[in-house]
């Protein structure tokens, strides 16, 4: 056969296999957006609103603002982000989502890890700030059109034995929440990692202090500050205790002292499904509560 | 920019679009080549054309007078000091401020060189090892009479920065290409076919192998994982070995298919290297480009093998630790030489390989040569050298694993490692078995594989990574 036939023969037999391959794949769970444009709208998306809330990722999975909007007139994000630390850059980030008119409520779920100084390098959060200006263009307006093309992991060729299944279940929401859960279900899964997180790396009072003095400058400036400890297992819970240095009465003291509002959700249990991490209905119960304290809070 | 991002494949469209306009005449083809490069690699930070620019303007001027001046010593030497004088500016001032620091510190005395080193020297230019051996290749050249000076500056600047090798090789060597580039070449069809074969498979050896393999071996060496123990290791480095191959070999797949689309023919960089019978063998097979660059311009220079065995390997040590240094500014890549030093001369001092050349033998010793490229690729990956031995430890003392759920959590990244092995076998076997080399030739089997090919890049593409290579 002639080269130039299969020049010319190329794009209509990779469209045809194209075809094929959508046909024979399974239809994963519908998107509603990339990963990659979640993390780009969230970071880099000119929108403010009523209600924010910082944390890490017990934050973006723990935590669905849709719940919150359906119960309260505002509007509410959440700007969670892996292994964050509260330091100035992140908390100036989160004061500039907040709307310039209404209530102006951030809430702060402060995990014993996002006051150690590993999380206030804050990698994760950086690195999608820094992104180019072309890139977070691509991300926000032009990726999402070529959905079709979205990759299938290779497993979809090759299904793991369901005795040897493990997935991370995710679904991406504008609100800036992760619905997700894992299979299987081990709410231990996570101990051993955040053992190695918290070794040689306790929360830094200096970060703590500055927390607080931001608090005090936020109440200072007409902002309701809202602090809460977002609940995980009594393991998760008892290791962070022993190995972080969180004294969570001490940290509710000082956050009450400079102006600050703290809920409490000692004893709460909820379905995590690694230790660390809300299923996701526990996510939704989670801020179903959360909106009941803030109605009480807000006027 | 990156052959894998939506900028390139515009760029790509473009400059093919316009090129048969511009290939009519030979100063519109070499401004055309030059300004599209530079468009290219100023995509990245256009502060740092300059770099380019003052190194081809210094070896174009000592190449034009070295054949005709009295002092040509003079003109290479000049040469050889701007040019490795801007690479260790650029990649090694904090390397070697740092271990000055240390040595005057083991003496007693305290300094802070790394500390005021001024703040552009800490940025790495892309590609500023390749552009700068391709470009002292040329004046090497001409001193040793083995190439003429081109007398258009266009002419060389579209050799030294031709986009498709500019930033990650293969390091073309000026008597290779500026002739090519000095006569407009018709393309046929054929040789535009195997332009398109070549992108596409070093795409998918890119975008499917080396990028779904990354958040393994990320996770790994950047211990983010909890697992250890041998097995884990042994998998963690094959899987680098196979990341790094298809990562680089993708890349000069790509750039010698877009050379080929347009009429240009770069020679193989890489050969297959992890079925090679021997290190030498390896080192044969392994970026070519850059392994006969330091042959030829360092090796046999410095006396080769021809002063005895002694001498060989001292000459072999100093230009595998120059290798590791090319590398990078670091002692992991220091550390990775020294191993391939310390296997080549046991090598040559024992010969066992030859010992195996029997059909079950060559399969024994391909697989001994690759565990050794495997503990050496652990310290070029490794985050530090400690950690490097912590990991080579687990590797050759049996440590029990702290589980096995590392294979189920990284399912995806080892279906891709069968993947890319299945493969590397498959092609080892058409090119050992003549009856399936003309089956596959006389089937037109790849007007069906380079389709299919295409379509698995776009639908089992990993998460997008800049090529390992760039920062080298």
């Amino acid at each position: 056969m002639r080269p130039v036939v299969k020049i010319a023969l190329l794009i209509p037999l990779a469209v045809a296999f194209t075809f094929l391959l959508k046909w024979a794949l399974p239809n994963e769970e519908e998107n509603l957006m990339t990963a990659d444009h979640f993390w780009a709208y969230k970071t880099h998306y000119q929108k403010q609103y009523d209600i924010v809330f910082a944390g890490d990722s017990r934050v973006y999975r723990g935590i669905d603002p849709e719940t919150i909007e359906a119960q309260l007139p505002y509007t509410a994000v959440n700007l969670g982000y892996s292994s964050l630390g509260l330091n100035k850059a992140y908390l100036d980030f989160v004061e500039r989502k907040l709307n310039q008119q209404g209530p102006r409520v951030i809430v702060l779920a402060i995990t014993p890890f996002s006051l150690t100084p590993e999380a206030l390098k804050n990698e994760h959060y950086q690195g999608l700030q820094q992104m180019k200006r072309t890139e977070v263009f691509k991300q926000l307006y032009v990726n999402n059109l070529f959905s079709f093309f979205k990759p299938y992991q290779p497993e979809s060729l090759l299904p793991m034995q369901d005795s040897l299944q493990e997935k991370y279940y995710e679904t991406h929401f504008k609100s800036g929440w992760i619905k997700s859960y894992r299979i299987p279900h081990n709410p231990e899964s996570a101990l051993p990692s955040y053992e190695k997180s918290f070794t040689d790396n306790p929360i830094s009072l200096p970060a703590v202090k500055q927390l607080m003095e931001r608090v005090n400058a936020w109440e200072k400036a007409g902002i309701t500050v809202v602090g809460f400890r977002i609940p995980s297992t009594a393991k998760m819970e008892a290791l962070e205790n022993e190995m972080s240095g969180y004294e969570e009465t001490t940290i509710r003291q000082q956050f009450e002292a400079f102006g600050g509002t703290w809920l409490n959700f000692h004893g709460v249990e909820l379905n995590s499904y690694d230790g660390s991490h809300l299923h996701y209905e526990a996510a939704q119960e989670l801020s179903a509560m959360l909106s009941d304290s803030l109605a009480v809070i807000l006027p | 920019m990156l052959f894998n991002s939506l900028e390139f494949l515009v760029f790509g469209i473009l400059f093919f679009a316009l090129w048969p306009v511009f290939n009519r005449e030979n100063n519109l083809r070499w401004g055309f080549i030059t300004t599209m490069s530079f468009i290219f690699y100023g995509w990245w930070d256009w502060r740092f054309l300059f770099l380019i620019v003052a190194s081809g303007v210094i070896d174009y001027t000592c190449g034009w007078y070295i054949p005709k001046s009295k002092s040509k010593k003079l003109l290479l030497i000049a040469s050889l000091v701007a040019n490795l004088g801007l690479l260790t500016v650029f990649k090694y001032s904090l390397f070697f401020a740092t271990m000055l620091d240390t040595g005057f510190g083991y003496l007693g005395l305290t300094t802070h060189l790394a500390d005021n080193i001024p703040g552009f020297t800490l940025i790495l230019p892309v590609g500023i090892s390749f552009y700068t051996f391709q470009s002292l290749s040329y004046t090497i050249d001409i001193y040793r009479g083995r190439l003429k000076p081109v007398s258009n500056p266009l002419h060389f600047f579209s050799y030294l920065s031709m986009f498709p090798q500019l930033v990650a090789g293969p390091i073309i060597r000026a008597k290779d290409l500026l002739q090519q580039l000095a006569v407009k070449r018709k393309v046929s069809h054929l040789q535009k076919w195997n332009g398109i074969k070549l992108i596409v498979f070093g795409l998918f050896q890119k975008m499917v192998i080396a990028d779904n393999l990354a958040f393994f071996i990320d996770s790994a060496f950047q211990h983010k994982t909890i697992y250890d123990g041998t097995l884990f290791w042994w998998l963690a480095a094959v899987a680098f070995a196979f990341q790094i191959y298809c990562d680089f070999c993708g890349y000069s797949l790509i750039a010698r298919g877009l050379a080929k689309y347009m009429g240009y023919h770069f020679k193989m960089n890489f050969n297959h290297p992890y079925v090679a019978t021997s290190l030498r063998n390896f080192w044969n097979r392994w970026h070519i480009s850059l392994s006969t660059w330091f042959r030829d311009y360092v090796y046999i220079p410095l006396g080769g093998s021809r002063k005895g065995m002694e001498l060989g390997i001292v000459y072999l040590w100093i230009t595998m630790l120059l290798s590791g240094l090319w590398h990078g500014a670091n002692y992991t890549f220091l550390m990775w030489a020294a191993i391939h030093a310390f296997f080549l001369s046991i090598e040559r001092l024992t010969g066992w390989t030859k010992l195996l050349r029997f059909p079950v033998g060559t399969s024994m010793a391909a697989l001994l040569v690759f565990a050794q490229v495997c503990v050496a690729w652990v310290y070029f990956r490794a985050e530090s050298v400690d950690d490097g031995h912590h990991i080579v430890w687990a590797m050759v003392h049996y440590v029990p694993p702290t589980s096995l759920e590392f294979l189920a959590e990284f399912y995806n990244s080892l279906i891709i490692l069968g993947v890319a092995i299945v493969i590397e076998a498959c092609i080892h076997l058409r090119h050992r078995i003549p009856e399936l080399q003309l089956i596959y030739r006389r089937s037109h089997f790849d007007l069906i594989l380079v389709p299919l090919t295409l379509v698995a890049l776009i639908f089992f593409r990993g998460e997008g990574q800049q090529f390992i290579y760039f920062q080298f």
